[in-house]
């Protein structure tokens, strides 16, 4: 809103729009023209009328109808008092944290990061696995060229996978474009009729992962783990998105384009504020549906949760929200660094709350465990 | 809150069985002012394609429905060739007689859904129901549609608009629909209905009912969608139960009634399972809300 009152309609609607806009409602020169367009005598006579008919043009989402109300009441309220604010609320800086601040809270990592060079030694092998030795190792201490060839083994599995799928489909008589090479086919039993048309069946849509991590105080010793599996995925999947959790959650997909691990954690490190902090799943995975989960979760999405389930926040929260996950997602795959240890038992209340909802409760700790999640997602 | 139009669509709504609010009556006459589609949103059996039907019934014109689903492409929703007529025309007539424009003709041309609706000579009701189940390129082939109402079909030309239908889009929200289709409509979501209106939809569909049983039957059914189910009753289900009631000759809800009728509302088995276990305070609650509403 600016500083002068309006006595034109045309005007105020227009302030009212650029309002709305700065509110994050998609609000553009059509829709104002529309409604100077539609606005009668009975519609702006009546308040109600009044508010139902922007509400109408102006309001495209559930979520966008909930939160008018209160914006056309704190509007038109200011506007009747003839009280000036700006209309572009502008975001409030978040606070970087200091120098001294960063340090503190990046220490786990830091030093994990200068382990992760000192440290190569080589766990004992239990199982066999085609890739070799390396992929049972836990994933904090892998060199980096052990990383990358492990990584281009699970990006040749990826490929496989895809391409194993696209085979898998064959002709129908059903399907979205015609298939000319088996209609021709099938046509020489008629004498080159082609009395019956071949379709090709529909290929199933990608899938959507939604990566979602714990970085809370209980899970320093695996935030390395963690780090390093999400980025891996951000190689194996186009269409991932990547959250970090504590205390509150926070979008990080863009952080996991770097070009290799150590720029991404360095990334990570100045730019994320959410370290080692308490742990309020229920809360950060309600602000997840809110900021993505009900407008991009379908049935091809798939939501992997990377926490050890140690939870000192709402139980019943995280129950709900978790609800609402796997009502609109494919599946929940719950990885529990824990897991990894053959005698662990989910027994805090945030796994137990979580374990009806999950397709599958898996570990995370190595690569071996890492191409076993993506058979999961596959299958 | 009075506006002669508003007022004018209420009561056609009410006289063909819907009970509405005056803010989708509004809803309709802003749609059919500005020529936009409406885009309903809601819950699964909150009655979302009755209105579709029921603005068919009000301006006597055909409805003409299409019925959306993942790999729904041109061929099922604009026109198709029929290929086994063609082939047999080509059988019957002299191959040195046919030629290609014979084939291409209105005689041999499907017409699906969205060609019949802009082909009509009287505007129609063109409901396009659920949406959210066909994919992202069907939805923006769609906005092509609903922007320029002309359709090119390569062999005969382009098609437009003998007259623009009214348009409704359903969705259930499985999948969340584009920001250019929902700038192209107006956007409405339609809820659970609260205990008054849900009980004036049992007395306007079921009027045989007995009036305390309907006050029972919302208010449990008021009780029940507080739970956390797998598969929430709407109205048809909240319909179908006092339909079945009404048919018992039942009068009043107890244990017995509700646990051996439940299916009738409930189509999950972890659900039924759940809201038996629950059944006594899920009454005993219903009894306070009925006696106080």
């Amino acid at each position: 809103m600016s500083d002068i009152r309006y006595t034109s309609l045309t005007d105020q609607m227009v302030d009212f729009c650029r309002y709305l806009r700065s509110k994050g409602f998609y609000v553009g020169p059509g829709e104002e023209e529309e409604l100077l367009q539609v606005l009668d005598q009975y519609l702006i006579g009546d308040r109600e009328l009044f508010f139902l008919s922007l509400r109408a043009l102006l309001a495209k989402t559930k979520e966008q109808q909930d939160k008018f109300p209160e914006l056309f009441r704190h509007y038109w309220q200011q506007s009747k008092d003839g009280r000036s604010q700006k209309s572009n609320d502008k975001k409030q800086p978040s606070q970087k944290p200091t120098q001294k601040n960063k340090e503190a809270q990046f220490r786990a990592l830091k030093d994990w990061i200068n382990r992760g060079k000192d440290e190569k030694k080589k766990t004992e092998v239990k199982i066999y696995s085609e890739i070799g030795a390396s992929e049972q190792l836990d994933l904090s201490i892998l060199s980096d060229q052990e990383f990358n060839h492990l990584m281009r083994q699970l990006q040749q599995k990826v490929r496989y996978q895809r391409r194993k799928k696209r085979l898998r489909y064959r002709s129908r008589l059903k399907g979205s474009s015609i298939d000319l090479k088996q209609t021709i086919e099938s046509s020489k039993v008629f004498f080159g009729e082609p009395i019956y048309i071949y379709r090709k069946k529909h290929l199933p849509k990608k899938h959507r992962i939604f990566l979602i991590g714990d970085v809370s105080r209980s899970m320093e010793l695996y935030t390395i783990q963690l780090l390093k599996f999400f980025y891996v995925f951000r190689q194996l999947y186009d269409q991932l998105h990547a959250f970090l959790f504590s205390t509150d959650i926070e979008e990080v997909t863009s952080h996991f384009k770097q070009r290799n691990v150590r720029e991404m954690l360095e990334k990570l490190q100045s730019e994320v504020n959410l370290w080692h902090g308490g742990t309020r799943t229920g809360i950060s995975l309600k602000q997840f549906l809110e900021l993505k989960g009900y407008s991009k979760l379908d049935k091809s999405s798939i939501v992997i949760i990377l926490s050890d389930g140690i939870d000192s926040g709402n139980i019943e929260l995280l129950e709900r929200c978790l609800f609402d996950i796997r009502k609109r997602s494919g599946k929940i795959i719950w990885l529990n660094p824990l897991k990894g240890n053959p005698d662990y038992k989910p027994e805090s209340k945030g796994m137990k709350a979580a374990l009806p909802f999950l397709s599958a409760l898996m570990p995370c700790h190595n690569f071996e465990a890492m191409a076993a999640v993506l058979d999961e997602i596959n299958k | 809150m009075n506006h002669p139009a508003i007022d004018e669509i209420l009561t056609q709504l009410e006289a063909a069985g819907y009970i509405a609010d005056k803010s989708l009556a509004l809803y309709i006459h802003l749609a059919a002012k500005l020529g936009k589609p409406l885009l309903v949103e809601g819950p699964p059996g909150v009655g979302k394609t009755e209105i579709a039907k029921v603005l068919s019934g009000i301006l006597k014109t055909e409805l003409i429905r299409l019925q959306c689903y993942e790999g729904l492409n041109s061929s099922q929703a604009i026109y198709d060739w029929n290929y086994q007529r063609q082939l047999m025309f080509l059988r019957l007539k002299d191959a040195d007689q046919v030629k290609e424009e014979d084939l291409y003709t209105d005689q041999f041309l499907l017409k699906r859904p969205l060609l019949e609706a802009i082909s009509s000579d009287q505007p129609s009701v063109l409901l396009i129901d659920e949406l959210d189940r066909a994919d992202e390129e069907f939805e923006s082939f769609l906005l092509e549609i609903l922007s320029d109402w002309q359709v090119s079909i390569p062999e005969l030309g382009t098609f437009h608009a003998k007259s623009i239908p009214r348009v409704v889009i359903t969705s259930n929200r499985v999948r969340e629909l584009s920001d250019a289709l929902r700038r192209r409509c107006l956007y409405i979501w339609i809820d659970y209905p609260d205990f008054d209106k849900e009980l004036q939809i049992i007395k306007a569909k079921v009027p045989e009912i007995n009036a305390l049983l309907a006050r029972e039957i919302a208010a449990f059914l008021q009780e029940v969608r507080k739970k956390r189910l797998n598969k929430t009753p709407g109205i048809a289900e909240t319909l179908d139960w006092a339909k079945s009631l009404a048919e018992l000759h039942i009068e009043h809800l107890d244990h017995d009634i509700v646990e051996a009728t439940l299916g009738v509302v409930l189509k999950d088995w972890k659900d039924t399972k759940d809201t038996k276990m629950s059944l006594s305070e899920l009454l005993e609650q219903v009894g306070i809300q009925s006696k106080m509403n």
